[in-house]
């Protein structure tokens, strides 16, 4: 009986071994990954027009276009594949995009590999190089009101409003690149969209949505001035900050 | 005048009977889906058991926990329900059964009366949810509750504090509710009792009480403990006064492997009460007055085994369990009786459509109540075959082919003391919208 238990574990440790072997996307399986999960969204072609695609907003990604938004990559740029994977194991928050963190890690690079197939944009470009973070400096009245400062300077209120409720004089009148209505996050809701953590936020302002009307202020302010602004969009929300 | 009542043990019988001839409803709502746009396969290994994500939403008070759950913020044209059906053909089997001429083989088969699920589920605010699942609607059984429960779910801000009340299904190795399997056989070892036992406690059962649940991110490691008035006790006239108590505790690993994928071990136990004696009127059991309560146990293991990739994964599973009923639960019995048993059941999902599934399913009395019973007397081998293929699944509506069909042989169980079979072929259309 000892014997048989033996010879089970032992084929169960082989198999595990022996097969532990890809660190890297497969395109081919990715596509079974993306058939199950992500096709009822993001289309049968990746082109975001998948059955529930009409009831999301916003809309699905639009894979063909290669534009993504949550990136810790310069404006314009190609995420890198830990970018996506961020995205994809923690969702977007307040969008029809859950967290797929049951998913193995290899399901999630699978699905990327494949991805990464449906847009021209990932054989001709690179990702572009990560934004280094400097370390968060602590949060004070001071540094919260030297945000309020900036959010003033960078007119942050046009589109997001005085109080950040998302209502700015530009706020109805906001598309993005594909022409469906993009309005400004309400700040005041507490849990951001991409991660409510400092470097969530940080990466926002310092890199931009791509494809959405919210800009890089990477040419515009420094990173002290961000980590402020940081603490000033943290103030504004209801809850506190949560970890992805 | 308080006795122990032969009476109670035929009722028993009939009881068992009765959840015998009742095929198992599975649950998949789609009115998930249609609240988050995700397709049935999302959730679902192979409709309607889980996978790892839909377990997830599940011990998450069926939330995705992005801001998207409570309901003012789904269209206001959304409703919560679901409805199941399964038209089927069934044609059963049973060999050696007594007849004024002489032992024969009694055959029948119809269409059968399809019933229905009405599955109605999903938050009433953040973190408070609620299942409630209507059933039957056929024109001899009217209607039952399968299930009813309020959760309050991340009470303190932590996923290990989510308390359920109501009538749950306890967190089962294989949940007889989600399982692929459709015919009468069920999973043998859930309801399974020493010969004699009145006890018809069926883990397999909905049970009403509490049930708190705790869990990881993923779910990966998780917690459940029910405690419940076992359901169909004779004795049932207030909240527990049958009392059970029912124990899960699962721990899950992913691999990147192509080989094995995921791989989750598990212990569960239980402890069910029944009453032995009755108040009685004319020699009839006055209902709801049971007492002088005596317990049944079960305590076992599970393993998963999910090879190949885990979209479309070859499932393993093994349940094995040891399981004890006291002796004043069996009429004429001098001791304990005891009996191990387990199932094994493989399910292939080759693409999203088709799950190919089989199970084994065993048990093996060790010591008899009545110690001039043959020791092999009930023992059980059960062997299902099936295979379901979807032919639809949206964020809408599914629908799918299931063909199955099981043997089950009882060892010593006719009249005459031969061995029994009965034979199982279920042919029908599952769908859910």
């Amino acid at each position: 009986m000892r014997g048989i238990w033996c010879t089970g574990l032992g084929l169960v440790l082989l198999t595990v071994a022996a097969s532990a072997d890809e660190q890297a996307g497969n395109p081919a399986r990715g596509k079974a990954v993306y058939g199950r999960y992500c096709v009822s969204c993001h289309g049968e072609r990746g082109d975001g027009a998948g059955e529930s695609a009409q009831y999301a907003m916003p809309r699905p990604r639009d894979f063909r276009q290669g534009t993504f938004k949550w990136r810790s990559t310069p404006t314009g740029s190609l995420p890198l594949v830990s970018d996506l994977e961020r995205t994809i194991r923690d969702g977007v928050y307040w969008t029809m995009m859950p967290s797929w963190y049951p998913l193995s890690r290899r399901a999630r690079l699978d699905v990327i590999a494949y991805l990464q197939t449906l847009s021209p944009r990932w054989k001709a470009d690179q990702p572009g190089e990560p934004l280094a973070i400097p370390p968060e400096p602590s949060r004070t009245a001071e540094s919260v009101a030297r945000g309020r400062a900036i959010y003033d300077m960078q007119k942050c209120a046009q589109c997001h409003g005085d109080q950040g409720a998302g209502d700015g004089p530009s706020a109805k009148t906001l598309a993005d690149e594909w022409g469906d209505p993009d309005p400004p996050f309400d700040l005041t809701k507490g849990h951001m969209k991409g991660g409510s953590t400092g470097e969530n936020l940080y990466l926002v302002f310092m890199t931009g949505l791509n494809g959405t009307p919210m800009p890089s202020f990477a040419e515009t302010i420094k990173p002290d001035e961000a980590w402020d602004l940081v603490h000033y969009m943290q103030s504004l929300g209801a809850r506190k900050p949560t970890t992805p | 005048m308080i006795r122990r009542s032969r009476v109670l043990c035929r009722a028993g019988s009939a009881l068992v009977l009765m959840i015998l001839l009742t095929p198992s409803r599975a649950s998949a709502i789609p009115a998930f889906a249609r609240k988050y746009g995700l397709s049935c396969t999302a959730c679902h290994e192979a409709w309607p058991a889980l996978n790892d994500f839909g377990r997830a939403f599940r011990d998450s008070g069926y939330q995705m926990l992005e801001g998207k759950d409570n309901p003012t913020t789904t269209a206001p044209g959304y409703i919560p329900l679901s409805i199941r059906l399964t038209p089927h053909y069934e044609l059963n089997m049973a060999t050696n059964q007594q007849t004024d001429q002489g032992m024969k083989t009694l055959k029948s088969g119809s269409i059968s009366d399809i019933g229905l699920d009405l599955l109605m589920g999903g938050t009433l605010s953040d973190n408070v949810s609620f299942l409630v699942v209507p059933t039957g609607f056929t024109s001899g059984e009217g209607v039952s509750l399968e299930a009813a429960w309020v959760r309050f779910s991340n009470l303190g801000g932590s996923s290990w504090a989510n308390l359920k009340v109501g009538k749950h299904d306890v967190d089962l190795p294989r949940a007889s509710h989600r399982t692929w399997t459709l015919s009468q056989t069920g999973y043998l070892i859930y309801g399974y009792h020493s010969p004699g036992s009145v006890s018809v406690y069926d883990l397999g059962e909905n049970q009403r009480g509490v049930e708190w649940v705790g869990h990881d991110r993923g779910s990966f490691t998780r917690a459940a403990v029910s405690v419940f008035n076992v359901q169909g006790s004779p004795g049932t006239r207030s909240a527990f006064d049958t009392p059970g108590v029912y124990a899960h505790v699962t721990r899950e690993w992913l691999f990147d492997s192509s080989g094995l994928s995921a791989f989750r071990i598990g212990g569960f136990g239980s402890y069910a009460t029944w009453p032995t004696s009755t108040l009685t009127e004319d020699n009839e059991p006055i209902p709801g007055q049971g007492g002088d309560l005596k317990g049944s146990s079960k305590v076992g293991f599970d393993a998963h085994f999910w090879f190949g990739p885990n979209v479309t994964p070859a499932h393993l599973i093994v349940v094995f369990a040891h399981g004890q009923d006291n002796e004043a639960l069996i009429p004429d019995a001098t001791r304990d009786g005891t009996f191990n048993g387990g199932f094994v059941e493989l399910g292939y999902t080759p693409t999203l459509r088709t799950t190919v599934f089989g199970r084994y399913d065993v048990i093996r009395n060790g010591t008899q109540g009545v110690p001039d019973n043959p020791q092999n007397l009930n023992d059980k081998d059960a062997e299902t075959i099936g295979l379901r293929h979807t032919f639809n699944f949206t964020s809408r509506a599914e629908y799918a082919l299931h063909a199955e069909f099981s043997t089950m042989r009882t060892q010593l169980a006719a009249a005459d003391g031969s061995d029994t079979r009965n034979n199982t072929l279920f042919l029908g259309i599952d769908f859910a919208f």
